[in-house]
Formats: structure tokens, C-alpha cells, sequence
């Protein structure tokens, strides 16, 4: 299933991204084009944690999550309905998708790989929308057959997909929010919004690079922490910032964005511990976090700034949340 | 204990880590660590698209009383608009306007607009003062190709002289 909610990942995020760079082409105006995208990103990062809280609350809505996601973006991809009708049902649909999706795999599988696996492919599905290489019915042929095929499962295997699998070793503290886990989330969402700043605004020139350096980052990250634990992760990444800053031009920038994206899958592995029993809510925060780097474009912070940072956050909340099992 | 410690540690390196990487010091050696300066408002690159010469047209409408069709020749994508103005009792006065009308299509081939505007009733010989304005629009250049960003701060007029004029007990308009 795993695969299957990548590829969804991809999709989902292709359909939105092409039928908003299809309005783009359209509209003559900036205005309403940074209006509009503005609202979608506003309501397709922006609800995921009240939708995720929904999905918490109402476990069994999960399994027509998909095929709600399926009737929004159809009906979204249609220019009939107008800019502001599509703008909302794409970015309700994406909101949906990311939380149903995310919180099935956040209480699925209790390693990193698979988070980085499955958070990896919606950017490139989002340059490939967003650069018109592809349209959005293609993406959503492709949706529609894989989002029927997730919901019969889900229908049809009442065990198989809500089962916690054991996969790798259980490592997650049992925690209940606290003063510790409380501080250990209110840094990792820092270190989320410090990521949402370093977003590829040097990318223009690479259409398809940095979004696929994005992907590469997400996985390589979950695989990397499986492999070497939590702490060597970190000082890992840490050391590749401080390499790619000793070099210059795309070369580091390229090493640098692919460090800064291996700590999300670490980033979300431990939000979702510093409040288990809300996989889809906690998901939905960690995305939202994202908001003020796609919104507050003049704001940057230097590079070693953004590594030292996220360096110290990771390590403090791994750190709190490690205490807590102790 | 020792967590507030470890606590009090992170947040102390970070207040340190700040006034370090935000210190007023010249650092040539460092393109990283720049004086803090404030922050200048990034003007965006835009241009205007001049296609053509701009030009209009007023002609009369065959079998419509008081009726004229105003030809327009656009510059470009701009906002436009007109003021038609008679002399009456010796002042000129204001008898017709509209606009702005915008147009932001970026067109390579000619583009005009036409509109049918009414004048009031004139026995007399009659001499109309047209003007139209044409300001165009400044483009911002983005993925999906030019859009909009705002109106040029320079308009550009062209003023016809028309005159009414009964012959035969048929009204002619002369462009002067």
C-alpha cells in the first residue's frame, strides 16, 4: 500500500499543481493569480490539521476519505465551476488526501523510510503540474483508478490496512502531551517553518532538479535514520550542510536543499510521537507549519543560520522525546 | 533537573547563535555574515508591450439618430477611454465619456475595439473635440508567460477635431 499512497501522493499533488498553472496560463492578471494560489496553498495546508483531527475523531471515515478526494478533484479540474469553486474543492481535496493518506502511514509503519518514501513524490508530481509538462488528466485517469482500487481495500480487508504492523523495532515513547513533549513539538514545527523558508526559490532556472533533489532528500533521510539511528541522522545532515557550505554555486545548492529535506521525514516521525493517539491532526500541523514559507517570500535566513538551527532543534526535541521512554 | 539544564543550554546557545550570526562586524571573508541593513523592498522587473501607433476613428451611424461608432487602434494591452466634448453657448462641455476600459490581452496582430456612443441632439453646425486616452499596462514576466502587474504612469492622448454638419437634410461628420 505503501507504493500505491506514493504514487497517490504524486498525483494528487499533479492534478492541483497543473490545474492551477492551467489558470495561471489563462489569466492575463498577477493579482488574481497570487490571489488564488495564495487561497489554495492557504486551504490545502492550512486545514489539514482540523481535517486530520476529523479523521482522529472518526477513524472510520478513512475509507471513503479516498474516494472523496476522487470527487473533489474531479469536479476541480472543471473550468465551468470557475477559479474560486475550483481553488477551494482542489485545495479541500489535497487537505483530505494528505491526512488520510499520512495518518495511515504514520500509524502503519513505525520506522522513518516509509514517511520519507511516501512524503517524497508530491514534489515532483507539483513541478510537473506547476511547469505545465503535464496536464491534469492524466494525473487524474491515474488517481481515479488508484484512489477505487485503495478505497475497495479498505472496504473489502477490514484488517489489513488499520493493523500496526511491527515493522522495525517500536520505538515510540508513549507519549502524552506534556511539558516535555510540548516543548519537543513546539521546536520541531520551528524546524518545519525554518525548512518552509528554504524552499527552491533559486529553482527557477532548474525546472525538474529541485523538485527531484526535494524527493531524493525526503527518502534519503527516512532510509539514512533507519539505517544509523535518530542521532548519527542529525550530525549526518549537520555535517553535509557544513560541506555544501564550504562549496558554491548549484553544487551546494543542491547539497544543501537535500539536507535541509532528509529532516522531514524525522520532523514528522516525531510529531507524531509527541502526540500519538492523533496521527492525522499531528500530520496536518507539521504541514501547516509549511504556510509561512510559502506566504512570507522576502523573509530568508543565511544557510548556516537554517543548519545550526535545525540542528539544535532536532537534537533538543530527540532528546526530550528520548527522555520521556527512560 | 538535568532536562532544564539541557533545557536552559539549547535556548541560551540559540539567543547566542542569533546576536552572533545578526552582529554589525565586517566579515569580507564570510559573503555568509552580512551587517544587518534594513530590508529594501524588491522592485519587480516589468516592461511595457508597444505594438503599434495608437489611432481612432468617429464615424457616423447610417440610419440612427445621434448615433456614432468609435474605432479604437490599441498601442497594446492597456486600459483606454474617451471624453467627448461640444462647444455650447461659447464654454466646452463634457457631452460623452467612457472607460477605462481595460484590455490585457497581449496580441501580436492588430487589436481595436469599437464602441457605439451616443451624442446629444444638434440642429446646429456643430464641431466635436474627441479624446482618447490609452494607458498601457506594465508586465511582469512569470512561468506562465507575461501577466499584468500594474498601469504605466504615462498615458498617451490623441485628439480629433469632428464637425457636425447638415447637407441636404442629412447629417455629415467631417474629421477637420
Amino acid at each position: 500500500m505503501l507504493a500505491i499512497f506514493t504514487a497517490l501522493h504524486f498525483l494528487v499533488d499533479g492534478i492541483c499543481a497543473a490545474v492551477m498553472a492551467a489558470y495561471a496560463v489563462r489569466e492575463p492578471l498577477l493579482a488574481p493569480i497570487v490571489y488564488y494560489f495564495g487561497l489554495y496553498n492557504g486551504i490545502a495546508f492550512g486545514t489539514q490539521w482540523l481535517t486530520g483531527w476529523m479523521l482522529d475523531k472518526k477513524e472510520h471515515w478513512i475509507r471513503n476519505a479516498f474516494l472523496f478526494v476522487l470527487v473533489t478533484l474531479g469536479a476541480g479540474t472543471q473550468s465551468a465551476l470557475g477559479i474560486k469553486a475550483q481553488t477551494v474543492l482542489l485545495g479541500l481535496g489535497n487537505s483530505v488526501f494528505h491526512v488520510a493518506a499520512g495518518s495511515l502511514v504514520l500509524r502503519h509503519y513505525k520506522t522513518y523510510k516509509e514517511l520519507g518514501i511516501f512524503v517524497s513524490s508530491g514534489a515532483v508530481g507539483l513541478a510537473l503540474g506547476l511547469n505545465c509538462i503535464v496536464g491534469p488528466y492524466p494525473f487524474l485517469l491515474a488517481c481515479a483508478v488508484l484512489s477505487v482500487f485503495v478505497t475497495y481495500r479498505m472496504l473489502h480487508t477490514d484488517a489489513g490496512i488499520f493493523v500496526q504492523t511491527d515493522a522495525g523495532s517500536s520505538k515510540e515513547p508513549d507519549a502524552s502531551l506534556n511539558l516535555f513533549t510540548g516543548i519537543a513539538l513546539m521546536l520541531l514545527l520551528g524546524c518545519i517553518v525554518l525548512r518552509g523558508f528554504s524552499g527552491g526559490s533559486a529553482a527557477s532556472p532548474y525546472v525538474m532538479l529541485f523538485p527531484c533533489v526535494f524527493a531524493a532528500g525526503k527518502a534519503l533521510g527516512g532510509i539514512v535514520c533507519d539505517k544509523a539511528g535518530y542521532r548519527k541522522t542529525i550530525l549526518f545532515i549537520f555535517l553535509l550542510c557544513f560541506a555544501a557550505l564550504q562549496l558554491s554555486g548549484l553544487a551546494a545548492s543542491v547539497l544543501l536543499v537535500l539536507a535541509f529535506n532528509m529532516t522531514m521525514p524525522l520532523t514528522l516521525r516525531l510529531v507524531h510521537w509527541c502526540c500519538p493517539r492523533y496521527p492525522g491532526m499531528m500530520f496536518g500541523l507539521a504541514a501547516g507549519c509549511l504556510l509561512p514559507g510559502v506566504f512570507f517570500k522576502g523573509f530568508s535566513i543565511p544557510p548556516q543560520a537554517m543548519a545550526v538551527l535545525h540542528f539544535l532543534c532536532l537534537a533538543a526535541s530527540g532528546w526530550l522525546l528520548r527522555k520521556k521512554t527512560i | 533537573m538535568r532536562a532544564l539544564l539541557g533545557l536552559f543550554t539549547v535556548v541560551l546557545s540559540l539567543f547566542m547563535f542569533f546576536s552572533t550570526a545578526h552582529a554589525d562586524v565586517i566579515d569580507p571573508g564570510n559573503p555568509y555574515r552580512k551587517p544587518p541593513r534594513p530590508p529594501v523592498k524588491p522592485i519587480p522587473v516589468t516592461r511595457v508591450y508597444k505594438m503599434r501607433a495608437p489611432d481612432f476613428t468617429l464615424t457616423k451611424i447610417e440610419d440612427k439618430e445621434n448615433t456614432y461608432l468609435l474605432q479604437a487602434t490599441l498601442p497594446g494591452p492597456c486600459e483606454w477611454e474617451y471624453r467627448v466634448f461640444a462647444d455650447k453657448e461659447g464654454t466646452t462641455k463634457e457631452v460623452a465619456r467612457g472607460g477605462k476600459f481595460p484590455v490585457p490581452e497581449l496580441k501580436k496582430e492588430t487589436d481595436s475595439r469599437e464602441i457605439v456612443i451616443q451624442l446629444p441632439e444638434r440642429n446646429d453646425k456643430v464641431a466635436f473635440l474627441v479624446d482618447v486616452e490609452f494607458t498601457l499596462y506594465r508586465f511582469q514576466e512569470t512561468r506562465y508567460g507575461p501577466k499584468v502587474y500594474e498601469t504605466d504612469s504615462r498615458t498617451q492622448a490623441i485628439e480629433y477635431v469632428y464637425e457636425l454638419d447638415t447637407v441636404d437634410g442629412k447629417q455629415v461628420l467631417k474629421k477637420l
